[in-house]
Formats: C-alpha cells, sequence, structure tokens
C-alpha cells in the first residue's frame, strides 16, 4: 500500500512538475520573444536609418553632372548680380530648366527625383523642375533652409523637410563654376517620402515601416512575410510619442526603446520610434519600425503553435515509454499492494468455506494491511455465530490467530536467559489447523465462562493485553511469560477484538484447566520473594500435573526469569510490582506476568 | 534694396511744408516733386558682414541638433565658408533721429514668408508700425512671437496674410510651429526714420532721407551690431556718399584700428 500511495504521490508531483515547467516555459517564450524582437526592431531601425542616410548621400552625389552643367551654371552667375530673377534672360533661365528636366528623366533609371530647383546666391529659385507651380508664386525662394544656405556656402548635406502633409527628403550640393570659387548657387533637389520610397526601403532592411509626421501616418510599407494589418499606427499610438520621458531615448537621441503599441490575440505588435533628422526633426516627423511576434498565453498554445515540423521532432517513442513504464509500475504496485493480498483473502475465505477443510478460523497475521483486520472480524463474525448456537469454539489459540511471533523482544530487557542472545523459535507452533478437530462433543458441551475471573480479586492491572510467549520445548525447563510489552500492545492494538477475544480466551482456557490465579498481596521485598517462590510451587505442580518435568527447573533459575520479566515491565510501565500467574496453556505450564500499580 | 519705410519727425515736417507752402505759391512744384527735392540719399560700406553668423544655420550644422544624416565639404569648394548670414536680409541698416520719435507708416510692411525664412529677417520699424507677414510658399505657416508680444500661432494659408503690430517698443522674435528654420526679430524703435538693406560686398544705399543729423545703426538678427555711426544729410538732390564705414562687428572694428 504505501509504496503504491507513494507512486500516486510521485506521479501527482511529476505531473505538476511538468505543468509548472511548462508554465516556465511560457514565460521564457515569451520573454526570448521580446528579446529578440527587441533587438530585431533596434537593429532594424538602425538599418532604416543607415539606409536613408546612404541614400541621400547617393541622391547627392547623383547631382553632380548638374553642378558643373554650363547652362545652371551661366543662369546662376548672371542671377548673383541681377535684381530680381526675372531680370535674367528668359533664355538663359530656360536652359537651366531644359538641364534640369533631361537630367531628372536620364536619372530616373538610377535615382529618382520628384524636385529640382537651381538657386542662386540669394536663395532664389532661377530654374526649377516639375515643381511649376509654387514658383508662380512671386516670392517664392529656398534660401533660408539651412540645407541650401549650407550648398551656398560650399557643403553638400541632406535635409528632410515637412510641406505640408508631405514629408520631402532633400539633398543640396554647391554649383562651382570656378575652382577654388565661392560657389554661384546651388542644385536643391527633393523626393517625396511615398510608397515607392517606402517600398525601397522594405526592399532593402526587411523592415516593417510606417512614416508618420505631426501625428499622422503618412505612408507605410511592409515585407510580404508581415501581417500587414497589424502594421499600422493609430492616434493613440502617436500618443505615446508625447510621453516618452528622457529614459525612452526618444526627444533627445532619436530613438525610442522597442515600446508595444498593439495587443492582439496571440499576438504583440512593438515600434521602435525614430526621428528623423532634418527641419523635419521638431515637427514630429519620423518612421517607426514595426514588429509582430507571438506571444504564447497557456502551454497549450505550444502545441497549436507548433508546426509540423516542429512536432515531428517531439521524441513521441521515447515518451511513451516513459508513460508506459509508468503505468507498468503503477500496475505492479497495486497489483503487489492490493490485487495480490485481495486475492489472498479471497483464498482464505475460500478455504474457510470449504466444507471439507478443517479449518474454522481465518490467519489474520497471514494477511497484510486491511486484510488482516478483515481477517480478525471474520473470525469475530464467526465465534459470534457459534456462540449465539452455543458452541464454544473454545481458546484462542494465538499462534494460529496471529501466527508466528518473535520468540521474544529485542530488548534485553526480555531476554529469558541471562546474558544469552535470543533464541528465534525453531519449531513451528501447532496451530488449530494442524490439530485433530474437536469432538461434536467437545463442541456443544459448553465450557464454563470466564466470568468472574479469579484475576477480578487481584490488584487492578493495566488493561493492556498480554501476549504469551511461548518458546516451544527448547525452553521446557524454563517458566514461559506471558509478558505486558510495548511490542504487544502495537500487535494487539490493531486486532483489538482479536486480542480481547484472545484474553478472554486465555482466561477460559485458563479456567476450564483449573488453573489458580493467586493474588498478588504482598509489599516489600520479602513478600515479593514469598510471592515467587510460591509461583515457583505452583509453577512445579502445574508442570508436574501436566507431566512435564521439573528436574532441570531450579528456584534460582526461575527466580532470574521472574526478575528479568519484572525489570523490563517494570521499565516500560513504570509500574511498581508485577505480577505473575501460573496457566496451563494448551497442556503445558505457563507464566502470565501483568504490571500492576 | 531700400526698404521705402518713411518717417519723419515734427521739425522735418514743419520744413517741408513751409518749403511745399513757398513753391506751390511760385507754381513750380509739380506732383512728387515735393519728396525728390527735400529728402536725399546717402550711401555707404558695411564692413565686417562676413563674420555676421546666421544663428538658425550655425545651430543646423551642429551635429547635436540632428539636422541632417550626412554633410560634407565639396571637395572643388573654396576655403571654408562659416555660416554667414545673407546681409540683404539679415542686416538691418536704421538712420535714427537724435531726439524726439518717429512716426509710424500708415501702410503696412510687408514681410514675406517664403523658403524657410521671412524677408527680411531682421526689422526695424517705429512703434506703431503694422506688419502683414504673406505667405509665399505652398504649405501653411503658423507664426508665432515667443515674447509677449500677442502674436499667436494661427494658421495662414497658401497666399495668405496675417497683420500683427508690436505692443510696445522692444525686440521680438517670431517663430513657425511649421517651419523651424523661420525666425524673424522685429525691434521697435521709436527713433527709427528710415530703414534699408546691404548689397552681400556691404554696399548699402538708403533713400528718402529728409537733412539732418542721424545716427545709422545696424541690426542683426534682433541685436544692433557694432557702434552707431554718426551722419549729418545735408539738403540737396544728390546721393551723399558715408565716407566712414558702417562696421558691424567689433572684432572687426578692432582689426580695422590695428591696421
Amino acid at each position: 500500500m504505501v509504496f503504491s500511495r507513494f507512486w500516486y504521490l510521485v506521479v501527482g508531483v511529476a505531473v505538476a512538475g511538468a505543468l509548472f515547467l511548462s508554465y516556465v516555459a511560457v514565460g521564457v517564450t515569451n520573454s526570448n520573444s521580446e528579446r529578440a524582437s527587441a533587438r530585431l526592431l533596434n537593429a532594424t531601425s538602425v538599418a532604416v536609418s543607415l539606409y536613408m542616410k546612404d541614400d541621400a548621400a547617393r541622391r547627392a552625389n547623383a547631382l553632380a553632372p548638374l553642378a558643373v552643367n554650363p547652362d545652371i551654371g551661366d543662369a546662376l552667375r548672371k542671377a548673383q548680380t541681377a535684381e530680381t530673377v526675372k531680370s535674367v534672360d528668359s533664355p538663359v533661365r530656360d536652359k537651366a530648366t531644359v538641364a534640369l528636366r533631361k537630367y531628372r528623366e536620364l536619372a530616373q533609371d538610377f535615382v529618382t527625383f520628384d524636385a529640382l530647383w537651381a538657386i542662386d546666391v540669394h536663395g532664389r529659385v532661377v530654374a526649377s523642375d516639375n515643381f511649376e507651380k509654387p514658383m508662380a508664386t512671386e516670392g517664392f525662394e529656398l534660401g533660408g533652409y539651412p540645407v541650401v544656405a549650407d550648398a551656398l556656402h560650399g557643403y553638400i548635406r541632406d535635409d528632410t523637410w515637412l510641406m505640408g502633409d508631405e514629408l520631402w527628403r532633400i539633398v543640396a550640393r554647391p554649383v562651382e563654376t570656378e575652382a577654388g570659387a565661392a560657389p554661384v548657387g546651388a542644385i536643391v533637389a527633393g523626393k517625396k517620402v511615398d510608397d515607392a520610397l517606402a517600398r525601397d526601403v522594405v526592399e532593402h532592411t526587411g523592415a516593417a515601416v510606417v512614416f508618420y509626421a505631426a501625428a499622422k501616418s503618412l505612408v507605410k510599407a511592409t515585407p510580404p512575410s508581415s501581417e500587414t494589418h497589424l502594421v499600422r499606427l493609430a492616434a493613440e499610438d502617436f500618443a505615446l510619442l508625447a510621453k516618452f520621458g528622457p529614459e525612452d531615448g526618444y526627444q533627445e537621441q532619436g530613438r525610442s526603446k522597442p515600446t508595444l503599441v498593439r495587443r492582439e490575440s496571440g499576438y504583440d505588435v512593438r515600434a521602435v520610434f525614430t526621428r528623423i533628422p532634418g527641419e523635419a526633426w521638431d515637427l514630429g516627423a519620423g518612421f517607426a519600425v514595426m514588429h509582430q511576434y507571438e506571444r504564447i498565453g497557456t502551454p497549450s498554445d505550444f502545441y497549436s503553435r507548433a508546426t509540423d515540423e516542429e512536432k515531428r521532432g517531439v521524441p513521441l517513442l521515447l515518451l511513451a515509454g516513459l508513460a508506459l513504464a509508468a503505468a507498468a509500475v503503477g500496475f505492479l504496485l497495486t497489483g503487489v499492494e492490493h490485487a495480490s493480498p485481495l486475492a489472498g483473502f479471497k483464498r482464505g475465505l475460500a478455504e474457510l468455506a470449504n466444507k471439507g477443510n478443517a479449518l474454522d478460523v481465518l490467519k489474520p497475521s497471514t494477511y497484510r494491511g486491511p486484510y488482516k483486520e478483515l481477517a480478525a472480524l471474520v473470525n469475530d463474525a464467526l465465534d459470534k455465530v457459534a456462540s449465539t448456537a452455543g458452541v464454544d469454539r473454545g481458546p484462542a489459540d494465538l499462534n494460529e490467530v496471529l501466527g508466528p511471533l518473535p520468540t521474544e523482544p529485542t530488548m534485553s530487557a526480555f531476554a529469558i536467559r541471562g546474558g544469552s542472545v535470543p533464541t528465534p523459535v525453531k519449531a513451528p507452533l501447532p496451530v488449530r489447523a494442524a490439530k485433530a478437530p474437536q469432538t461434536a462433543e467437545e463442541r456443544t458441551v459448553p465450557k464454563p465462562r470466564a466470568a468472574p475471573l479469579a484475576a477480578d480479586a487481584a490488584p487492578k492491572i493495566f488493561d493492556e493485553e498480554t501476549r504469551v510467549m511461548d518458546r516451544g520445548s527448547e525452553f521446557a525447563d524454563e517458566p514461559n511469560v506471558d509478558q505486558t510489552s510495548s511490542e504487544s500492545v502495537r500487535v494487539f492494538d490493531e486486532p483489538t477484538a482479536v486480542t480481547d477475544d484472545a484474553t478472554k480466551r486465555s482466561k477460559l482456557g485458563q479456567v476450564a484447566a483449573g488453573a489458580r490465579v493467586e493474588t498478588p498481596r504482598a509489599t516489600g521485598l520479602d513478600d515479593e520473594e514469598t510471592d515467587w517462590r510460591r509461583v515457583y510451587e505452583e509453577f512445579l505442580d502445574m508442570k508436574t500435573q501436566l507431566g512435564e518435568p521439573v528436574e532441570k527447573l531450579t528456584y534460582e533459575k526461575f527466580r532470574g526469569t521472574l526478575q528479568r520479566n519484572k525489570d523490563a515491565l517494570v521499565a516500560r510501565h513504570g509500574c511498581s510490582r508485577v505480577v505473575f500467574k501460573v496457566y496451563e496453556k494448551q497442556g503445558r505450564a505457563a507464566l502470565k506476568a501483568s504490571p500492576a500499580k | 534694396m531700400t526698404a521705402r519705410i518713411p518717417h519723419g519727425n515734427a521739425k522735418g515736417v514743419t520744413l517741408a511744408l513751409l518749403l511745399g507752402s513757398m513753391l506751390l505759391a511760385e507754381g513750380l512744384l509739380a506732383d512728387g516733386a515735393l519728396a525728390a527735392e527735400k529728402t536725399v540719399a546717402i550711401k555707404g560700406k558695411v564692413q565686417g558682414g562676413d563674420t555676421l553668423i546666421n544663428p538658425v544655420w550655425a545651430e543646423a550644422n551642429d551635429a547635436k541638433n540632428h539636422r541632417y544624416t550626412f554633410r560634407a565639404r565639396s571637395t572643388s569648394a573654396g576655403k571654408q565658408q562659416r555660416p554667414t548670414g545673407y546681409l540683404p536680409r539679415e542686416l538691418c541698416l536704421a538712420v535714427l533721429t537724435k531726439s524726439g520719435t518717429a512716426t509710424a507708416r500708415t501702410t503696412p510692411a510687408i514681410v514675406g514668408v517664403s523658403g524657410g525664412r521671412t524677408t527680411p529677417v531682421t526689422l526695424v520699424v517705429a512703434d506703431g508700425q503694422t506688419l502683414q507677414f504673406i505667405n509665399h510658399d505652398p504649405f501653411p505657416h503658423k507664426l508665432f512671437d515667443i515674447g509677449q508680444g500677442g502674436l499667436g500661432p494661427e494658421e495662414t494659408k497658401v497666399g495668405g496674410s496675417r497683420s500683427w503690430k508690436a505692443p510696445k517698443p522692444g525686440v521680438y522674435e517670431i517663430h513657425d510651429q511649421l517651419a523651424p528654420s523661420v525666425r524673424t526679430w522685429v525691434v521697435v524703435e521709436p527713433r527709427v526714420v528710415q530703414t534699408a538693406y546691404p548689397r552681400m560686398n556691404g554696399e548699402y544705399v538708403i533713400r528718402d532721407i529728409e537733412p539732418g543729423a542721424y545716427e545709422l545703426q545696424a541690426f542683426f538678427m534682433g541685436k544692433p551690431v557694432g557702434k552707431g555711426l554718426a551722419i549729418e544729410v545735408k539738403p540737396g538732390n544728390e546721393e551723399q556718399e558715408i565716407r566712414e564705414p558702417l562696421v558691424v562687428s567689433e572684432s572687426q572694428k578692432s582689426a580695422e584700428e590695428s591696421k
């Protein structure tokens, strides 16, 4: 029973442990996904920034042919001293315009511009391409922008402008007609941040990117592997930008930490917001790279999210083997501890019920656990039935009932022989089944009942049951002492009914045999010595009556046995005296020791 | 290059009225001849203009301010140039009376908004002068003053305009919510009678100045630069040349003196 129950505990702990690990795995998986997503987002954000920088440099370099174009240089040089742009000869300006247009058309195979401007040293637009409408406005110029001013001071650089709802990537470079001289003007080129540019970014970086400005999403593009509907920014997402503190890195460094923007069923969407350098930096313009990653909610999500290939990677044979092994251990333990004892008990009952069998009692000691108690209860039930029928089944043979008992306690105090090592019983005690069945007369003639017992007149003894220590013929020359002991208590605690009944049976047998029961009355050592001598005499008489040899049983040896048993009982029960009584047991003289107050 | 913002003082007006009455009585005055006879132009040269650094551009060139992703010097360009100011729009030369106050003109002073700045960038106006901002860009602007000038961030649509009058003398700095590089300085100076802007080479011509004693002072980005130059405008129709250069940089003046 113990092992099977322990196995249940093992299995329960194993299941709980597996669930614990599963939930830990959920947390670990989500944390790993989050970290991986954060690294990916940061790397992607940097990649987009680098791409945009590289793209701007490439565009600026692509303007080199215009910077040395003679028509443009001529127009810009003449505009330097002109009071107004319109005062510059129209053919000169037209040539510059044509140069811009031709270049844009020729260059579109490797770089695209949405607008080109030729700017004079005053910042005025002398010629432009694909930006005619603003040109018609008197007073339109570009000279205030730092990128234009920087180009007019000899620098090549980029910028980002927010013109209304349009984000423009701008590059500019100086126009130099004479080496080492101050520029005569600048070429400025613009590229709108539109779907084409966003797709270009995605193509080169693999990022799902959303460009925004002034808390509005402008354009976005996603790689084919992304869930397009998840890559979006709503108004509330832009509210995050205003909440970013210094620790978030967005306001100062221009790049936020990975931020959760959306939580869908089974998915988290995170984003890194990056401000775009340039004029647009202060206008809330930037881009967000976004990434969605799966979030495990419960351990069962592992299975639902797993691919077939991942499922194939599970060592199913090993797991099945473990399950079978666990089941086998469980079956084995329950078989040994449950099914087998039950079968044995069933067999015992079958033998008891067999009319051709002389067996009339079960042997509780041959059973384990609850079956021992069940066997005792069956015996009690049989006795009850017999008693009801007027049949006295006679005193119980405790060896028969309880099975072979230890000949003596392992404690030295229980040793019968002084200084000798207790010797186990060598010859099995006779059991009732081995005896000749009682005759019908014996069963039908009632034996004297136990009450009133002579012991009732004795001083109050402990209500603990005693245990017969029949040591067989080997100790025929020594008294058999029936001693109250802690071991006895333990043994008889379980089959209380049996032991009580066994006691009665012993008493019945004692009475039936005409045993004399002495009343302990002496006080002091002299009285005890007198009592022990009297018990010795009675014991010799009993043995003589029963035909047992008494030659070797001296009083000294007998007294030694009594003393040891007394010492043991006194030590165990804390009693002041021990009363020894002589009685017949199965045709042999025996002693019973009982503690007395 | 001269901003035609007529100003005057009580003495000048009295003299003009007296002279006009005399000429009118003689039948010699035709329409427009009055101004030509009573005012003159002065011309001269500004020194040290190349030392004035445009703060907006200078900030934009600082990598810490995140205004570009790359910036490189052209290999074929001349000597390295600092982001010096564009004098024709940023250096305002103001003719100040030595006593009394000027009267603001009744017509508004026009300020264009386009290309990342206003034109002009620095203005010196008389107290009570109305300014009219006109948007020449293809997108809206939202100008506002960063002090107590009362110019709120209202949107000026494409081609639209808005007017504003400075409440009292002082310096007002105007920004644009939709164009960070737009920064304008308005100096309300009660003594100003005329203003003008130099050419890129520093030459300047200031017209319509009535004869008298004045102080010529340059203003750059809302602040007076250099030391004021005392000038005496004599009656006559000719352009009168101011031989002494108007030094707009203390360091430049020191350099000149050391020579």
